[in-house]
């Protein structure tokens, strides 16, 4: 644990080196909020509430959303790619401990970092904008955070399995792309799925991506019963666990290609 | 003067051949990136449609100008992606020292550094945006005539160029910043909120800020409002052709500024 | 006549101190410690057309920025340089069109294509004419033996062909001068020895004037009839490498080996083993002949065998290298 610990903090220290990164994603993060509130006001002009939800709530749901997305920065899949190509990789796995624990370590030292260096920052300066985003209620805010949590699990899986494609083949552009478009889109990280027709909606509830974004803003903002929270974190720890199950099977797989390969 | 274009067509005219031919080596990423520009656009306008859908209209536009501006947005997206996709990576190349090798040879260093990599799978941006384009031209009823054809030219090339000198210029910054930072991302973000929707959903002061001291509103908003004759003219000459102006003067002051960034490299070293 | 001239060549840096640790990572974010290093400092030579400079000296010494400023990359701080009587930095393109670069450690083949396509770029970057073209491909295929390669794609050569096909494309547009930055770094015993065989050939062939940079000592021997030594952006040895073994080196060592063991000292030579038979005396180069030496030597007891010791120019650079900065501190 110790081992992992270390990786943590000094992933920490090597982020606060950036100083420039740091400024400049605050300032297009803040942009990014600026303008999704935009967008929902002028969507929102004339109207109260729109699929059962009002302007503040659709503005509290985007500027959460935000935050969530730079908290959620998946370094797995770049790291896993980098170190296959550079054959990294077959040392990688010699060491006395899980590579994967060593990346999902570091994920969680940039996200420690992005908490304090982005989302602190952002959350004042969202609050100033456009008020507190007040959660539902302390029970609805502590369901948040525990399906947040779950939710992250279930990106950086997906992220390190997404990884993992680039023991088969050479480059991944494209599939990073696709990755990060069907996120953007499919998991209500923009626009809330309650938007969409029904039966399109349906389909798209039953993924995974929904569970990362719109499950726990939905609770944040209490659009959700209790009955259909609790179903809907069921049906996300579903995900969570099945995920897991193919992480595992796609891991050994991998170090079996290491393994043949050499490196 | 004549042999003097005529040499740096012949070069530009190999460095686009070679650029393809890399590209071709690839090719299932070409597929790859046609699955994913696909998602990206088509689904992208979709939620669009269906947040329209909900709410009526955005900012006084109805949802078939909305697919209009969409469509010319993605495809002056697509063009400058084709055209200058290599400024997303000048911060790499400063730090690589990759611009040496232009150097090295007697040629304008932007000239080389433009056409070195001409982007193939940018193509792909480009097939979902007439996809969406053609819909949208149908369902303003738009007329095909000779006059929109030219302003609708002078838009993408102006919309290409005014997208392309703010990379350009962004991407020039590393020389002194020496840093790889994604301004890429924030600037993508930036086309996107304010090409691909009406400027009217922001406060007055972001529509002044966009139209006069960074005027990306030119991208799109202008020229297709022109041309979808939403508006009184307020000045004789169609807002399409102001596009092409902005376009070309942000791009010649782009490159003036690269110049001067070149300098700096030149006694920075790397 | 001197096709290069260099004077007073200086380059400052600015470099930034950061500090380390946590408390020093969160410090940098506000404040930051520049100083300046001179890279290059106050640097004056000058070559001669046809000549083979080699231009060495420790890592960071500033060799590669005395190359980047020659080759017009770099902006000097101050100082003049001048490439057939032209500033590469007032007029790049036209110092340019003259030079031929290769970066041993950087490409500028196309990693994908062909060789050929690069080589067809190039061609049209320097408008090189149809048959001049022709002629030189010609020719250059003759010393790198090009043609068998020609047409892989870049990515799949070795080290050596890639840096054939380096050299040959900086050959292409008949450049008189030719820098050449680490040519044989990373390469294997034979890629090392065509890549000398073929500089040599260049040379001789085209009168190319080149300056090459290098940690080989074995290319400053087999190509260079001078040799410029840089240590901390000064230049503390200019001349050929026989002046400078001569005055860095000057003693040899003589091995002789007796029928029997014997003990023999000479007034001019020292001796410094003996084991056995064999003898070792060291002698410096201008008090006394190896020949007179074993003469001398034969007239006190008879000699089986002979040997004779070069210094070792690993040894003599490093000395320099080491009389260089003692000399600056």
């Amino acid at each position: 644990m110790k081992a992992y610990l270390f990786v943590t903090k000094i992933r920490i220290q090597s982020a606060l080196a950036y100083r420039f990164n740091v400024i400049s994603t605050i300032l297009i993060q803040c942009l990014l909020m600026f303008a999704m509130a935009c967008f929902w006001r002028a969507a929102y002009s004339g109207t109260e509430a729109v699929s059962g939800v009002g302007k503040q709530d659709m503005l509290t749901y985007t500027m959460i959303s935000v935050i969530m997305g730079n908290l959620m920065t998946m370094g797995v899949e770049g790291r896993i790619q980098s170190s296959v190509h550079s054959g990294s990789v077959a040392l990688d796995m010699l060491k006395p401990v899980s590579i994967y624990g060593i990346y999902l370590a570091e994920d969680l030292g940039d996200m420690v970092v992005a908490f304090f260096q982005i989302a602190v920052p952002l959350f004042l300066l969202g609050t100033a904008m456009f008020g507190f985003p007040i959660p539902a209620s302390t029970g609805h805010f502590i369901l948040f955070l525990l399906t947040f949590c779950i939710g992250y699990l279930i990106n950086w899986m997906l992220a390190a399995l997404l990884g993992m494609c680039a023991f088969k083949i050479i480059s991944m552009g494209p599939i990073r792309n696709v990755k990060g478009a069907i996120m953007k889109l499919l998991s209500g990280s923009i626009i809330p799925l309650w938007f969409f027709p029904a039966g399109f909606r349906t389909f798209l509830e039953f993924l995974p991506f929904v569970n990362i974004y719109q499950l726990p803003l939905g609770i944040y903002i209490g659009r959700y019963t209790y009955g259909e929270m609790l179903q809907r974190t069921g049906l996300q720890l579903f995900w969570c666990m099945a995920l897991w199950l193919i992480f595992n099977i796609a891991q050994k797989k991998a170090a079996a290609v290491v393994l043949i390969q050499g490196g | 003067m004549i042999k003097k274009i005529k040499y740096y067509v012949s070069v530009a005219a190999t460095l686009i051949r070679l650029s393809i031919q890399s590209r071709l080596e690839y090719p299932y990423m070409l597929i790859g990136y046609v699955l994913a520009n696909f998602i990206q656009w088509v689904v992208g306008f979709a939620t669009i449609k269906f947040v329209v859908d909900s709410f009526g209209s955005l900012g006084g536009w109805g949802y078939e100008s909305l697919a209009f501006l969409y469509g010319m947005s993605v495809l002056s997206h697509g063009l400058s992606v084709v055209l200058f996709i290599q400024t997303w990576y000048m911060a790499y190349c400063v730090v690589e020292g990759d611009y040496d090798m232009f150097l090295l040879r007697p040629m304008g260093v932007l000239f080389q550094f433009l056409f070195d990599d001409f982007n193939l799978i940018g193509i792909t941006d480009i097939i979902p945006g007439l996809m969406v384009f053609f819909y949208g031209c149908a369902k303003v009823h738009i007329a095909m005539n000779f006059t929109n054809v030219f302003l609708i030219l002078f838009i993408l090339i102006g919309g290409t160029l005014i997208r392309g000198s703010v990379w350009i210029f962004c991407g020039t910054l590393s020389f002194w910043t020496k840093n790889t930072a994604n301004f890429t991302d924030m600037v993508g973000a930036l086309f996107e909120r304010v090409s691909m929707y009406p400027l009217t959903i922001y406060p007055k002061w972001v529509q002044v800020l966009f139209t006069f001291l960074l005027p990306l509103a030119w991208i799109t908003f202008y020229p297709v409002k022109g041309i979808l004759g939403m508006e009184g003219n307020i000045v004789p000459i169609p807002m399409a052709v102001i596009s092409l102006g902005v376009g070309v003067t942000m791009f010649v002051l782009s490159c003036g500024f690269f110049r001067i960034g070149m300098h700096r490299y030149e006694s920075a070293g790397s | 006549m001197n096709i290069i001239k260099v004077n007073h060549l200086v380059k400052e840096y600015k470099k930034i101190k950061k500090e380390k640790g946590l408390k020093g990572a969160v410090k940098n974010l506000f404040v930051q410690n520049a100083e300046y290093i001179r890279a290059v400092d106050d640097i004056s030579f000058e070559i001669e057309k046809g000549d083979i400079v080699a231009y060495i000296g420790p890592n960071g010494a500033g060799k590669s920025t005395t190359v980047k400023m020659l080759s017009g990359i770099m902006q000097p701080t101050s100082g003049e340089i001048l490439i057939n009587g032209i500033s590469p930095q007032k007029e790049r393109k036209r110092v340019v069109r003259n030079l031929g670069v290769v970066f041993g450690q950087r490409s500028q083949l196309n990693w994908n294509l062909r060789l050929g396509e690069t080589f067809d770029l190039l061609k049209r970057i320097y408008q090189i004419e149809d048959t001049l073209y022709e002629k030189n491909v010609k020719m250059l295929d003759e010393i790198f033996g090009i043609s068998e390669f020609i047409d892989t794609p870049v990515r799949q050569l070795s080290l050596g062909q890639r840096m054939r096909g380096d050299l040959m494309a900086a050959m292409l547009h008949s450049p008189e001068i030719l820098f050449l930055d680490e040519p044989t770094i990373g390469l294997d015993v034979e890629a090392k020895y065509s890549v000398r065989k073929f500089i040599k050939e260049i040379n001789a062939r085209r009168q190319t004037t080149i300056i090459l940079t290098t940690h080989d000592l074995g290319d400053v021997q087999e190509l260079c009839r001078r040799l410029i030594i840089i240590n901390d952006g000064k230049i503390i040895e200019d001349g050929s490498l026989d002046d400078l073994v001569d005055r860095i080196a000057p003693y040899r060592n003589l091995i002789i080996d007796f029928y029997h063991p014997t003990i023999i000292q000479h007034p001019k030579a020292e001796l410094i083993s003996v084991d056995e038979a064999r003898s070792v005396y060291k002698f410096r180069k201008d008090e006394i002949t190896a020949a007179r030496l074993i003469e001398d030597i034969s007239r006190t007891a008879p000699i089986k065998e002979v040997g004779l010791l070069e210094a070792k120019i690993d040894d003599i650079i490093r000395t320099a290298y080491h009389q260089g900065s003692q000399n600056d501190h």
